[in-house]
């Protein structure tokens, strides 16, 4: 039985991504989930977690995120180098990362420094834009990863760990900075959608990652015959970005 | 200054053509006055002259209804009103406006100005306006490409107030009752009815914790979302106490009674939806604020009322079809409207039409508000049949499944010409249609094509 900790799901709940774990909670019908609240003590301190999961939050909470992990960070790492499986999704990423420099207020917030990346906020300069890209998995062929971009903030420094590979995204200057981050089984990535229902085959890569062997997709032929109509109009270079 | 009365000059000018072409377009307002205005003079919003008295509406919800309200009855009181009812609420609607209120010597012709104020503007507009009132309705979900979240759409609107300002505040909104707390404000509310709930009940509730304490909130009632009086249980954080308070709503008698310094105070009640009650409420409480005595505003509200345009009903026989438009992308309309059909008594069916055609023409549309809209609410046994409309509709029956939909109630339909076909059309059920914004003018086709097709014995 796989356990999926959710982190602070009152607050990390925008864009309608808890959904990701709502998901993977029906592919595997004997998935626990535990919802960690902000005066809760994580349950990854005491047991063993297969996924710890964290979703979009609002600006001015992350701060107050960062500051609930701090004392933990070591166990945090421990479980990065361990292979735990994260999945921190639109700017969840961020908080594990070196500092989140919001430019407007001309304020830098330390991050938990686990991952090499920075990230920028410019909460005046909102981007959107369709996303596509490919997912490179160690033990299979690439999968198609498609989803939605709306962020105030951008990482840097990510280079050595990219998630996807981008091949079409709004701004002709980003197709070259690939999307997201990961290490071992860190998987941080902006895109919404929730990221895990577009793409499937990349949610059943992360099941086989908890321990999975062969891992169901709830309502499987859905599911993936809306990602392969989906990838087709994605596809489609008349498609505004 | 002269290139600010140039602009003035040739903004008017501009306004004059356009009105001339509209008699014969027969189009709606233009912002173009103002553009050109400000393109000549960038610092125009800042030098035209203001009325003596100047309010800005601005919230999720609720802005032109609030607007036009409020228009109306300071008229009714003798005040002579600017308002941007007919253009938009973004800066250079907001300059035509103004534009039109001043002389060519840029001196004020209107008492009062009321304007709408689109949230995301308010950066561009209120340090050059400067209002002397603040009426923010709400702050909820809104489109996530523009708006992103409440909290941003809150800081936005504190940045941008200047200190002066007075702010007239929906108490039951946590989120902006906390709007600039150094000013001077006003709330409103509408204390706890009978058939409130009392614990949140929609998947979004940007208020779940304390702001203080970060301890799980409490709620001695919730109307939706996060829209609702809370405390928290540790650290003694509530609910602002309102100083304008809707008592009691009485939707059959069409009343609401108010308590106001002390009095008790009964006005016609104009909507039966909770979104219009607030509206009105706001309104009503600024008014009674501003020094507009009780039976004039009363008397006013009379002769007033809410025209839920996004509403319409139409019967054949025995065959109800309640036409609702919901805002396509905005999660939190789509939960009003779907909570609307399963407490509407009786068995019913839906069709839903949401997708933005709009987008679709060149892009493909951002869907993740799938997954912030209720469509728990949907799988209320008293429906009977889902139709679900557009060419993806797919990830709408994904949803559904998802939110406990038995696969055999839904209908996957790529376009509307399907639609009659696909209900069961019983003797005295209720068939809603639930439109986006853009399908408005193919509104009545379909309900014709829905209601006069045969009947079926229930």
């Amino acid at each position: 039985m796989a356990l999926i900790e959710m982190l602070y799901p009152e607050v990390c709940c925008l864009f309608g991504d808890t959904f990701n774990v709502n998901y993977l909670a029906e592919c595997e019908p004997d998935i626990e989930v535990v919802r960690t609240g902000l005066n809760d003590r994580p349950a990854f301190l005491t047991r063993p977690v297969s996924m710890i999961y964290m979703g979009p939050m609002p600006e001015n909470v992350q701060e107050i995120v960062i500051e609930k992990l701090r004392p933990y960070r070591d166990k945090l790492q421990e479980m990065i180098e361990n292979d735990v499986v994260f999945l921190a999704v639109g700017n969840a990423m961020e908080i594990f990362g070196q500092y989140i420099e919001y430019e407007e207020k001309k304020m830098r917030l330390p991050g938990l420094g686990l991952l090499p990346f920075y990230a920028v906020c410019r909460m005046m300069k909102r981007y959107n834009s369709l996303y596509r890209g490919s997912f490179a998995p160690d033990d299979a062929e690439e999968i198609d990863i498609i989803g939605f971009k709306s962020q105030f903030s951008k990482i840097y420094g990510s280079e050595t760990g990219c998630l996807f590979k981008t091949i079409r995204e709004a701004f002709p200057e980003d197709t070259a900075h690939d999307e997201g981050y990961r290490t071992h089984n860190f998987f941080g990535t902006f895109l919404l959608g929730p990221v895990l229902i577009r793409n499937p085959y990349f949610a059943r890569y992360l099941l086989r990652k908890m321990g999975y062997v062969q891992p169901h997709l709830a309502y499987e032929k859905l599911v993936t015959d809306i990602y392969r109509q989906r990838l087709t109009e994605f596809r489609n270079p008349e498609i505004r970005y | 200054m002269i290139r600010f009365y140039l602009a003035l000059f040739l903004g008017k000018l501009s306004r004059i053509t356009i009105k001339l072409l509209h008699r014969f377009l027969k189009t709606q307002g233009s912002d173009f006055p103002g553009k050109l205005a400000m393109q000549i003079c960038p610092d125009f919003l800042q030098y035209v002259g203001k009325p003596e008295t100047v309010i800005a509406i601005t919230g999720t919800n609720g802005k032109t209804t609030s607007t036009n309200l409020l228009s109306d009855i300071l008229e009714d009181c003798g005040y002579s009103v600017l308002s941007n009812r007919y253009g938009s609420n973004t800066k250079t609607g907001i300059a035509t406006c103004l534009l039109c209120g001043v002389s060519l010597r840029n001196r004020p012709r209107k008492d009062a100005a009321v304007l709408e104020v689109d949230e995301r503007s308010s950066l561009l507009i209120y340090p050059y306006v400067q209002p002397d009132w603040l009426i923010c309705t709400n702050l909820t979900r809104d489109t996530i490409t523009r708006n992103a979240h409440p909290y941003f759409i809150f800081d936005v609107i504190n940045q941008a107030v200047p200190d002066k300002t007075v702010l007239v505040l929906n108490a039951d909104d946590n989120i902006s009752s906390r709007l600039k707390p150094e000013n001077r404000h006003f709330f409103y509310a509408i204390g706890m009815q009978e058939d409130d709930r009392r614990e949140p009940f929609n998947l979004v509730n940007d208020m779940r914790v304390c702001p203080h304490c970060l301890s799980p909130l409490q709620y001695r009632y919730v109307r939706y979302n996060h829209i609702g009086n809370a405390f928290c249980p540790v650290c003694g954080f509530h609910s602002p106490e309102p100083d304008f308070l809707i008592e009691k709503i009485d939707r059959r008698h069409g009343l609401m009674t108010a308590v106001f310094d002390g009095q008790e105070e009964a006005y016609p009640l104009l909507s039966n939806t909770i979104f219009n009650i607030y509206d009105e409420t706001a309104i009503v409480a600024f008014l009674r604020r501003f020094g507009i005595p009780y039976k004039k505003v009363r008397d006013s509200l009379v002769s007033k009322h809410i025209v839920d345009s996004r509403l319409s009903v139409q019967k054949n026989g025995d065959i109800s079809l309640i036409s609702i438009m919901a805002k396509g992308g905005l999660p939190t309309s789509m939960s009003v409207v779907f909570d609307t059909i399963r407490s509407y008594p009786g068995s019913k069916e839906a069709v839903l039409m949401l997708e933005d055609c709009h987008v679709m023409a060149h892009s493909i549309e951002n869907l993740c508000y799938l997954y912030d809209a209720d469509f728990e609410f949907l799988t209320d046994p008293s429906i009977t049949r889902l139709v679900i409309v557009g060419p993806h509709a797919d990830d709408y029956r994904l949803r559904l499944l998802m939110a406990g939909m038995p696969e055999e109630k839904m209908h996957c339909l790529p376009d509307y010409a399907q639609i009659p076909a696909a209900l069961e059309r019983k003797k005295n059920q209720t068939i809603f249609f639930v439109y986006d914004l853009y399908y408005a003018n193919l509104v009545k086709q379909i309900g014709d094509a829905i209601l006069h097709q045969d009947t079926q014995e229930a």
